[in-house]
């Protein structure tokens, strides 16, 4: 044992050598530390790139959606410019126009005698054909509303080709009765077309219901429109009211022609006008425009921050040139292009501050992000290394939040301390093993001797093998005498066979009544049929007769019709169909009593048929019956046949039994042989026994190769221990007993 | 047939029937049954019975004239006894019989469910002018007979076949 002990100390630690290589090679074929320094770097460098990346793009993306604002509200801008430019534009040059052609109207008119006489002689009528045959003539003198000093239209061309009002003209030719409207118009009955003028109160107003069918399309179309004289005073009412200017929200320019000889009535009204326009509009302010300079008379009319410029235009002396000037001027109001673009303008710069804002939140939430992304991993990392250098006394890394990172460091420290135990816990089995496997050694030596103690226990058995021998001899003895028995038996059984053939004699006799017992109920049940078949005349015969008193009854029937017939036309023949009458009396009594008679006829028939058919039923059912005795007779007769042949099968049984016992004495005889070949087999065994010592000594020979094969296995666990000392290891963990080990390995599954 | 004189002022129908009979003491009557009440008719008002045949079905006409039938190659009009008295129709059987009668020199039809007898019963067994109900009820009945000890009520055929006179005059 001594020897073998020092063998294992020289062995332990060539082992420690080989381990440390095969390590070392291991290390050389892994990643240098030159590469993990350079990975370490890199991930720095990742989470510093992704911070400013994720900055940088917010920054982009913010930039981009306030560019395309800015660009967006350039092109709205210089496009709703042109838009209001070319619109002020082309109402100058109409309102140029529009003037110069008036000019030369009010001339011709100031010429016109008939006219001039029209107005003195106040005649209504008269005025309005005179324009309305001017207006014809001179198509091109659109859109002119004419009124009168009372503010009721004298007269109007409606056909407008520029500006709104031609919209205004398909409304009235689509909706309305042109002619219709147009009447109205003059006679003040206007308000059918405008029943939403109501919120103007014409009786406050003093304003005659006439000036309504001009004033509502001014509101709803815009365009342009003439106001003379003392028009404009009452014109200047209904612009002073807001009513009127609720709705007009959607108008972006409205021209008014005053034609006025007082200047401030025409500068107030102007005034009133523009104020309202504007606050009806809202937020937006007026643009003002000159059209034209103002003759004889220079002013220049502030109106807040914006100037109103009013163009006047010399106005020819219509009536009485000395006394009455007019003023004529026109007023164009229009939307500011500023006050549009202000609210895109505030949403620009609620949207800068927006992007900042969202800067500043990208700039937090991307970095706290990579801080909790990275921070961890890069640990992770750390740990990990040290692992793979065989560290495992790491410290555990702290899982803050429950994310997939948090989940990978939970996990990473559940494996180091897993691992940790797993290698303590192979560590201290495979020095346990050891200590049993030298235990197992020593214990070797045991056995080898015990098997030689084996072998004497053997050579005991072969003696209680012989014992054995002797006993089944004494089976055979026994045997013997059973054999003797059987042939008692077999002399016994021929008494009961005789019994049995007496029986067979009896069955027959029974056999013979049955027979004769099935044919008498066979031959009852043809006498039944031919019963039915007669039975079955008479109910056909009677159905006969029935059809016959049909016939009478019919005959009757049609009798008594004749008679009623008859006793008609008696009646008619008056006294001379007396006597016929009573004969016709006397056919119908003829007639009804056959009639009852053949009724009676077939009552009794009835009776008669219906007593047929109930004892046709009877026999029907006794036949039935017939059958079923039948049945039950030949059901007998099988029976009896069945229990005949039974008998007969237990005849052969005993006679089979009788012989069987024959059979049994021979069987008795085989059991006796059995019994001698018993007595040899044991004999066998008694040699089997013998060759039994033989293996046993060679068993003892195996255990010297078991003692060789321990001696490698012992060699193999030094080296694990050697390499598993590798692993830093915790000092906690010292030697422990194999119980405890056993624990903790239950502990680990 | 006790030779009694029938009081000629009791109503116009009591007369009317007076002067179909002439000073005769007995009148011919024919029972039919119509539901379950027996009717009478004079007989000389009856041209004939026959049994039922096929009738044709004319529309556009009140439910009681059931349509026309042909008797010898006269086309005649139908009514219908238990459509007129406002019955629940009911299936034609062997007992159902068609009186034909002359009114207004028209053949007329008229179904009714049986025809039983011809009976001879003295004319004062005959009330003109029973207490009705009602005036409609007062124009059906021409006179209550009491024959066997039964009511019979003697139908106006002036009543029955008030409506089918404007049928006659489209077929004629």
């Amino acid at each position: 044992m001594i020897v073998s002990e020092k063998k294992t100390d020289s062995k332990n630690n060539k082992n420690a050598e080989t381990v440390q290589a095969v390590i070392d090679q291991n290390r050389d074929n892994n990643i240098d530390s030159k590469k993990i320094k350079d990975f370490r770097q890199k991930t720095t460098l990742k989470k510093r790139a992704t911070f400013f990346l994720s900055v940088f793009l917010t920054v982009v993306v913010s930039a981009s959606v306030m560019l395309i604002f800015y660009i967006g509200r350039n092109y709205l801008s210089t496009s709703m410019g042109e838009k209001f430019k070319d619109s002020s534009h082309s109402y100058a040059i109409f309102l140029q126009q529009a003037l110069t052609r008036r000019a030369g109207f009010l001339d011709e008119m100031s010429q016109n005698q008939n006219l001039i006489e029209a107005y003195q002689k106040k005649n209504k009528f008269q005025l309005r054909k005179i324009f309305e045959s001017y207006l014809q003539k001179n198509p091109e003198i659109e859109g002119i509303w004419i009124l009168d000093r009372r503010g009721e239209v004298i007269a109007y061309n409606p056909k407008r080709s520029t500006g709104s009002s031609i919209e205004w003209g398909k409304l009235v030719d689509e909706k309305y009765n042109k002619d219709d409207w147009y009447k109205s118009c003059f006679t003040g009955n206007s308000a059918k077309f405008y029943p939403d003028m109501a919120g103007i109160d014409t009786s406050k107003t003093g304003l005659p219901t006439q000036v309504y069918s001009w004033v509502k399309p001014l509101k709803f179309y815009g365009g342009c429109i003439y106001l003379i004289e003392n028009s404009s005073y009452m014109v200047q009412d209904i612009f002073r009211k807001r009513e009127y200017f609720k709705n007009t929200a959607h108008l972006n320019s409205l021209q008014v022609h005053l034609v006025s000889k007082d200047a401030f009535l025409y500068w107030t009204t102007s005034l009133n006008l523009i104020d309202n326009f504007r606050k009806s509009v809202g937020h937006i302010p007026m643009v003002k425009k000159a059209l034209s300079e103002p003759v004889g008379f220079d002013k220049k009319i502030s109106y807040r921050k914006t100037d109103y410029i009013i163009g006047y235009t010399a106005v020819e002396k219509i009536l009485n040139p000395q006394e009455n000037l007019f003023w004529d001027g026109s007023i164009l109001l229009q939307a500011d292009f500023e006050e549009v673009v202000k609210p895109v303008n505030e949403l620009l710069k609620i949207l800068v501050v927006l992007a900042l804002l969202l800067v500043l939140a990208v700039c937090v939430t991307s970095y706290s992000v990579a801080a909790k992304v990275l921070n961890p991993l890069i640990d992770i990392e750390k740990n990990l290394d040290e692992i793979g250098k065989g560290n495992l006394t790491v410290k555990d890394l702290k899982v803050k939040d429950v994310t997939e990172i948090g989940f990978l460091a939970f996990g990473l420290n559940k494996m180091v301390t897993r691992v940790h135990a797993l290698i303590s816990l192979m560590l201290q089995s495979s020095q346990a093993v050891m200590e049993w496997s030298q235990r197992l050694f020593s214990g070797l030596g045991r056995v080898q001797k015990s098997s030689g103690e084996q072998v004497a226990v053997l050579e005991e058995a072969a003696a209680s093998v012989e014992e054995f021998t002797a006993a089944v001899q004494k089976i055979h003895d026994a045997s013997q005498k059973q054999l003797n028995g059987a042939e008692t038996n077999r002399k016994n059984m021929g008494v009961l066979t005789s019994s049995f053939e007496e029986a067979g004699r009896k069955r027959q006799v029974i056999l013979d009544n049955s027979r004769d017992a099935v044919e008498s109920s066979r031959s009852g049940l043809v006498l039944i049929d031919e019963f039915g078949t007669d039975m079955k005349g008479i109910s056909e015969s009677s159905k006969k007769i029935m059809g016959i008193i049909n016939v009478i009854d019919d005959i009757a029937d049609q009798t008594n019709l004749l008679a009623l017939n008859a006793s008609i036309e008696a009646a008619r023949a008056g006294e001379h169909g007396k006597g016929f009458s009573v004969v016709a009396h006397e056919v119908s009594q003829l007639a009804k009593r056959s009639a009852n008679s053949a009724q009676e006829i077939a009552t009794l028939i009835h009776e008669t048929v219906k007593k047929v058919r109930a004892s046709t039923d009877r026999v029907d059912s006794a036949r039935t019956v017939f059958e079923r005795i039948t049945k039950n007779m030949e059901k007998l007769e099988d029976q009896i046949n069945q229990v005949a042949e039974m008998t007969k099968d237990q005849e052969k049984m005993v006679f089979e039994t009788a012989e069987r016992a024959g059979i049994v004495a021979g069987l008795a005889k085989e059991i006796a042989e059995q019994a001698n070949l018993q007595n040899q087999a044991a004999e066998e065994i008694n040699h089997g026994m013998g060759k039994a010592n033989e293996i046993t000594a060679a068993n003892v020979a195996e255990l010297e190769s078991v003692d060789e094969i321990l001696q490698t296995f012992m060699d193999k666990i030094q080296m694990l221990l050697v390499s598993a000392s590798q692993f830093k290891i915790k000092d906690e963990s010292k030697k422990k007993t194999p119980d405890e080990l056993m624990q903790i390995e239950q502990l680990m599954l | 047939m006790n030779g009694k004189n029938f009081d000629l002022t009791e109503g116009r129908d009591q007369k009317k029937i007076q002067q179909a009979k002439g000073s005769s003491d007995i009148v011919q009557i024919i029972i039919f049954s119509v539901g379950n009440e027996d009717y009478g008719l004079e007989i000389e008002k009856i041209q004939e019975v026959i049994r039922m045949r096929t009738i044709k079905h004319l529309p556009h006409t009140p439910e009681f004239i059931l349509g026309v039938m042909n008797l010898r190659g006269n086309i005649i009009p139908v009514v219908g006894l238990r459509e007129k008295f406002g019955m629940p129709p009911v299936d034609y059987t062997e007992f159902t019989r068609v009186i034909v009668v002359k009114h207004k020199n028209k053949l007329v039809g008229m179904v009714v469910d049986e025809v039983n007898r011809v009976v001879n019963v003295p004319i004062d067994k005959i009330d003109g002018n029973p207490d009705m109900v009602s005036d409609t009820t007062r124009a059906l009945v021409r006179g209550v007979a009491n024959i066997d000890d039964q009511v019979i009520i003697l139908v106006e055929l002036d009543y029955l076949l008030f409506s089918v006179d404007e049928i006659q005059t489209d077929m004629g």
